[in-house]
């Protein structure tokens, strides 16, 4: 009578389950990482109980700065020159921040020509 | 090992991903014999043991007593795997087991080849078995189950466990016979 094939030949070798696991534990690691885990976290522990509020504040303006891209280092040179005609010049648009800085520069510096 | 897995699981609850990793390393064969009865390739299994395993992780709250996590881990495994398989049948036109894989020549050396063929050819049978026969034969022998730890597993009785090893074995061993080797 034919023996039945060994099945083990289709399951898990040990190379297999270390791969596996690491692979989970990789994406476990990645979601504790994540920008809103670390908030959700700080939230949570950091803050005494009953400030809900406070935390949530904190959380969106962290995830405001989180969110919002970084300011473009040819914009920040402009801002630092304040200089309008090296905006146009780069193409960069600024922000209403930004504009505000350079006009108060270039009031506080008089007129240029 | 009883009193073990509750103490990781309340330690995992807290945070713990090191409590957590054990847990995986101890329930991780399980949770791929399971998938693996339910869905048709390896490569399917492994995507749902860790798809499964990581919605354990975001719901460890919800495992009401501790001492019975395998039983809990192996109920979101089979959902997982039941949810897999049935977007699989949506979506592929094709069978993916009718796909032939390109051979990559730098992966055999020796007997590699004929190793990878017998191991195919022992999937495409078991694939021919009903689901039940192909947990308990998973569980069984991948896993060393008792045929009361499977019908314990599986809700099943005993006698079904070992009718359905049985019957799984005998399935096997006709297509693996010298005959059935010729005409495939």
């Amino acid at each position: 009578m034919t023996n039945p094939p060994d099945v083990s030949e289709i399951g898990l070798s040990p190379g297999d389950r270390e791969r596996l696991v690491a692979s989970v534990m990789q994406r476990i690691e990645a979601r504790r990482a994540s920008p809103a885990t670390v908030l959700a976290t700080v939230g949570t522990w950091a803050l005494p109980a009953g400030s809900l509020a406070a935390a949530a504040l904190v959380a969106g303006i962290v995830a405001i700065s989180v969110s919002r891209p970084p300011t473009p280092p040819v914009a920040a040179a402009a801002v630092a020159g304040g200089s309008f005609e090296q905006w146009v010049q780069t193409g960069q648009r600024p922000s209403a921040a930004e504009v505000m800085a350079v006009l108060v520069a270039e009031e506080a510096d008089g007129p240029q020509d | 090992m009883t009193d073990r897995v509750p103490r990781l699981v309340e330690r995992a609850r807290r945070g713990d991903a090191g409590a957590f990793e054990q847990l995986v390393r101890l329930h991780v064969g399980v949770a791929f014999a399971v998938a693996r009865s339910v869905v048709p390739t390896r490569a399917d299994a492994e995507d749902v043991v860790q798809d499964a395993l990581l919605r354990a992780w975001d719901r460890l709250d919800q495992c009401r007593d501790p001492s019975r996590f395998k039983a809990w881990l192996v109920a979101i495994v089979r959902s997982v795997a039941l949810n897999h398989r049935s977007r699989e049948r949506r979506f592929a036109a094709v069978s993916l087991d009718a796909v032939p894989v390109p051979m990559d020549p730098s992966s055999d050396s020796g007997g590699g080849l004929a190793r990878r063929e017998a191991r195919e050819k022992l999937d495409r049978v078991v694939n021919e078995l009903n689901e039940a026969q192909r947990a308990v034969l998973l569980l069984h022998d991948l896993e060393g189950y008792s045929h009361a730890e499977i019908a314990s597993q599986l809700d099943i009785s005993n006698e079904m466990s070992r009718r359905y090893l049985s019957d799984a074995k005998r399935l096997l061993r006709a297509r693996f016979a010298p005959d059935e080797e010729d005409a495939t």
